[in-house]
């Protein structure tokens, strides 16, 4: 519902007027859009089997009504029916050509870069400590969301991941893993 | 306790020229730190809390604590409304007006009125707090686990609006924000559900998790989706300055005051609730004003209503928050957990006694909530000509920027990378759910209720030994769970009328289309 | 009070007495030393759950008392790691083998959390140093209740289970246990038992006050102020040793006939496989600790009782306790 007026926000910028600068977005694969929602009905019918299965083994205890599986249950089983609903309605905009949900998923590529880095980060941030983990982050994440003003970005994410931790842990008294970096 | 000449007395006592300076720190750097995507209210205040309290004299130190809460409730309100990246479950509703109004031009207005809103609905509650705090507290504590289960029905049943055009798609978001509540350790039978043999999600997923995720992260991969690579900045208009008082045009400023109080009178009850909280008022208001208020035809375009009221409704449940907490020393929220920190460091045992054996400092503690509102809006407004500039950062600076404050909010907070992981996975998750159109705020909407009907729901089941009648023997949950009923109904009622008499309805008042 | 994972507390914690001095980079390597030279580098002491609760509390406050009375030459790093119910800090202490400066604060209820979460670690792996501080129980109804003594709700509850409703913190934690013990120990099956949890002391009083709930069992702090002003009656407190609430002497279980001594204690465990040697050095620190005026002053503060054992005392009593626990698990079907 709120989302209808982003489709134009990330290219409302630089590349105005010039069209080639934003590719894949749209004509070249509507067929990709199209079938998209009903990949993700089929998911999400999935996720639901697998979480009512789930539910399941849930015990009872003394009785449904005290217990905790009467909510697991209540509800894994509705979203099933409801992702059921989803899907068939989906299935039916592609089969009657009406498809709706278009909009292509844009750059795929570039956010399995950025989701991959995101990952990384969560992995290395404890051995390899904030200030450089956090650095790499924001510099790789701003290339990765189109700068290419490597200085500023360089200057940036020294300042970003150098400041957060000089505050965080000696004003605030948050600890922050310090890593590869020795300070203090 | 209803004692003006009281109030009177703690407005002198806070009233000094130094006071007033620790009030102005304190909203500055409540504000500051606030204003971090991932760092919201509850968590600014841990963070500042040690600097609030390093003076040997209380006084000084609930003015501090006051301006850092006022700061910091308005720095997350900034981030929600500019970048979309509410900070914590109070502030999603503030999010999905104030970012369509700050897309559209109108970042200055939705900031005003969120900071005049705020402002209007902490005086409102700050007087009922100082004139009905014994008799609300007794009231709010006499609420039994049934009627709290009704409550959260006719929730539910009242914030329809949010679910959007597509009834199967809203309804699918919800139901998922549902089972990751269920997540994690059953806190009744002691045993765990849907962790799938993991001991990171002993601890369920917090509802913080799910913010950030969904919305930070969400958004980070969404505007990255769309961004051409080598694409230069790209920057959202600011719009225009408007004419008008205090960046609200006359029109603006109708179409505010209402959602205003209404916003207050949803907000201030649910605070002083002991199981209320601060995020059913602010969806119950942002729903009110979508289906009732004149400017309804303007939601999803950027209603100035959707957020007025939810900004008052989140100040004035702050407030309610301390109506329990004063009158009877218990504490329903996590800034109300700290401030009970904060009391014991003076020796101050809320409760019962407080107003008997601390009452000037009551008082005074009242009378700094009014002043730090007061500096809030004294010190913000001429600021937000500055907070809009943030729009002006360069797309890949402030977008990166904020998955870096996003993980520190998430990491500073539990000490565990694993927590990181797992706000990154709900960020796919929220990628996917912008791409196909599903709406997020009712993901955060059925955590939040699964939750609580859950745990309200088996407390009465415990309480009553198994006996389902207890939901229509006891009078006061009777009547709330008829109201739900008649909410549920009477939306439909036009369309029922209709089919019965035969004719094609029209368009229903909730729902609008379906796909 | 209850399991270590509390929302409102983490923030808290955060929030707590902070340490500022960052340590000296590198601290995994022990240096092997008797007491002499202990400690010669920073102390990394864990929380394993979010801040604000009761360990965090109690960690900073030693913290302070330890740097404030330079018993240490560096710094005592707190940090909190959540998760698991304590599980995900203690595999973490599992990476510091043999490092006598890796601590970990527990208590009794981490025994049922790890249990819960069906936890690969248990608290045998990791070296036992001290236990300090302890907190009763009380058990208490609202001013109007009929039952006037613990023995009226025991005899009620005996009689049928369904008759009596009990309200505390999270299920599992130390204020089931405790009702779980009594009930046990009177001749009643405790797996019957109608337990509604709560979030705290505070929305347990409010079900109290409602009538959700008949009887409220958690921290002796968490109800002194109602007790106080009459809202609430104190039935009994669960440690054998009587202290003062709201100005009154407490009657105990002991003094009402049940065979029950139970207290929320808190302790101190280090890195597992930490040499005898260097676990005297941590009980000898923490000796000089313990007899600070700023420990003293720390433990009224906070209304905490003393309760320190240290060496081959303090490794009996976790191993009594584990059982303990389990015994308990057992009878609530846990």
């Amino acid at each position: 519902m709120t989302h209808e007026p982003r489709a134009t926000h990330g290219v409302a910028g630089g590349t105005t007027g010039d069209p080639a600068a934003a590719p894949d977005l749209t004509a070249e694969e509507p067929h990709r859009g199209a079938v998209a929602p009903v990949v993700a009905g089929v998911l999400l019918v999935v996720l639901g089997l697998v979480m009512v299965r789930e539910a399941f083994t849930v015990e009872v205890g003394r009785d449904l009504v005290r217990g905790p599986r009467l909510f697991p249950a209540v509800i894994t089983i509705t979203f099933t029916a409801l992702a059921a609903v989803y899907l068939a309605q989906q299935v039916g905009h592609l089969l009657g050509g009406r498809v709706r949900d278009g909009e292509a998923f844009g750059d795929l590529p570039r956010v399995a870069g950025m989701i991959g880095l995101l990952l990384a980060y969560g992995f290395v941030l404890e051995p390899v400590g904030y200030i450089l983990s956090t650095f790499v982050l924001f510099v790789v994440g701003s290339w990765l969301l189109g700068s290419r003003a490597w200085k500023r970005d360089l200057v940036v994410g020294v300042g970003l991941s150098l400041g957060i931790f000089v505050l965080f842990t000696q004003l605030l008294a948050v600890r922050l893993p310090q890593g590869v970096i020795p300070l203090g | 306790m209803g004692d003006i000449g009281a109030l009177m007395d703690g407005f002198a006592t806070v009233l000094s020229p130094s006071a007033l300076l620790f009030a102005a720190v304190g909203v500055t750097l409540g504000t500051l730190v606030g204003v971090m995507p991932g760092i919201g209210p509850a968590v600014t205040i841990a963070l500042l809390l040690p600097v609030a309290t390093q003076f040997d004299d209380p006084i000084p130190a609930f003015i501090m604590f006051a301006g850092i809460y006022y700061g910091a409730m308005y720095g997350g309100s900034t981030t929600s409304i500019l970048l979309n990246t509410p900070g914590e479950s109070a502030s999603v509703a503030t999010a999905i007006e104030g970012n369509l109004m700050a897309r559209r031009g109108e970042a200055r207005a939705a900031l005003a009125t969120s900071a005049i809103g705020s402002f209007v609905a902490a005086i409102i509650s700050t007087v009922l707090l100082a004139l009905v705090a014994k008799p609300a507290a007794d009231a709010a504590v006499s609420i039994q686990a049934t009627s709290y289960v009704a409550i959260m029905i006719l929730s539910l049943a009242t914030v329809t609006a949010l679910v959007g055009h597509s009834v199967v798609r809203g309804l699918v978001s919800l139901m998922l924000g549902m089972m990751f509540a269920l997540v994690g350790l059953d806190p009744q039978s002691g045993q765990t559900r849907f962790t799938f043999g993991s001991s990171e999600l002993f601890g369920g997923i917090e509802d913080v998790l799910i913010v950030i995720g969904l919305f930070a992260v969400g958004e980070v991969l969404y505007v990255l989706s769309n961004r051409p690579r080598d694409g230069h900045d790209a920057v959202i208009g600011l719009g225009d300055r408007p004419k008008g008082f205090l960046w609200l045009t006359p029109a603006q400023w109708r179409r505010s005051w209402g959602p205003w109080l209404r916003g207050a009178a949803f907000g201030f009850p649910f605070g002083a609730m002991p199981s209320g909280g601060a995020e059913l008022p602010t969806f119950l208001s942002y729903s009110w004003e979508k289906n009732r208020s004149k400017g309804r035809a303007e939601f999803g375009e950027g209603a100035i209503e959707g957020v007025a009221g939810p900004e008052a409704a989140n100040n004035a449940s702050f407030t309610g928050v301390l109506v329990p907490l004063l009158t009877l020393g218990i504490p329903t929220s996590a800034t109300a957990a700290v401030m009970i920190a904060a009391f014991k460091q003076f020796n101050i045992q809320p409760g019962p006694q407080l107003f008997a054996t601390s009452g000037d400092l009551v008082w005074a503690l009242i009378a700094s909530l009014f002043v730090g509102n007061v500096l809030l809006l004294v010190l913000n407004l001429p600021l937000i000509n500055l907070w809009v500039k943030v729009l002006s950062v360069p797309t890949p600076v402030l977008y990166s920027g904020i998955l870096v404050f996003a993980s520190l909010g998430i990491y500073a907070s539990s000490g565990n990378s694993t927590q990181v992981t797992i706000a990154i996975a709900i960020g796919v998750l929220g990628f996917v759910m912008r791409k196909l159109d599903f709406p997020i705020a009712p993901t955060i909407l059925g955590a939040i209720l699964a939750t609580e009907m859950e745990r309200q729901f088996r407390r009465a089941m415990v309480s009553s030994h198994g006996d389902l009648s207890v939901f229509w023997t006891r009078p006061v949950t009777l009547v709330i769970l008829l109201l739900a009923l008649a909410a549920f109904a009477l939306p439909q009622l036009p369309r029922i009328v209709a089919l019965a008499r035969g004719r094609r309805p029209g368009k229903r008042l909730a729902f609008g289309d379906e796909d | 009070m209850s399991l270590p994972t509390r929302p409102a507390g983490r923030l808290a914690a955060l929030s707590s007495v902070a340490v500022l001095v960052l340590a000296s980079a590198g601290c995994s390597s022990s240096d092997g030393g008797g007491s002499a030279g202990f400690p010669s580098e920073s102390i990394q002491f864990m929380v394993p759950s979010g801040a604000g609760g009761g360990w965090d509390t109690t960690a900073r406050t030693m913290a302070k008392v330890l740097e404030g009375d330079e018993l240490v030459d560096d710094s005592v790093q707190v940090s909190n790691v959540e998760g698991g119910g304590g599980a995900t800090g203690l595999a973490k202490l599992q990476g510091d083998k043999g490092d006598p400066y890796s601590w970990m604060m527990t208590g009794l209820v981490m025994y049922g959390a790890l249990e819960q979460a069906s936890s690969d670690v248990t608290l045998e792996d990791s070296t036992p140093i001290a236990t300090l501080t302890s907190e009763a129980e009380a058990f208490v109804v609202p001013a109007d209740s009929d039952y006037q003594s613990i023995q009226d709700v025991v005899e009620a509850y005996t009689g049928d289970p369904d008759s009596v409703t009990f309200g505390g913190g999270s299920a599992g934690g130390s204020d089931q246990m405790v009702v779980g013990e009594l009930m046990s120990k009177a001749g009643g099956d405790a797996g019957a038992m109608s337990y509604v949890p709560y979030d705290g002391g505070g929305e347990a009083i409010a079900g109290l006050l409602n009538g959700d709930v008949e009887v409220g069992v958690s921290g002796v702090s968490e109800f002194e102020e109602q007790i106080a002003s009459g809202d609430l009656r104190l039935l009994a407190i669960s440690t054998a040793q009587t202290q003062d609430v709201a100005g009154e002497e407490a009657p105990t279980l002991q003094d009402a006939g049940y065979d029950v001594d139970f207290a929320n204690w808190r302790g101190v465990v280090a890195a597992p496989d930490v040499s005898d040697e260097d676990a005297q050095a941590i009980t000898d620190l923490l000796d000089e600790m313990h007899d600070s005026q700023a420990w003293k002053d720390a433990l009224e503060e906070n209304g905490w009782a003393d309760f320190y054992k240290t060496g081959d005392e303090a490794t009996s009593y976790f191993e009594s306790e584990s059982d303990r626990v389990a015994g308990i698990y057992d009878e609530l079907g846990l």
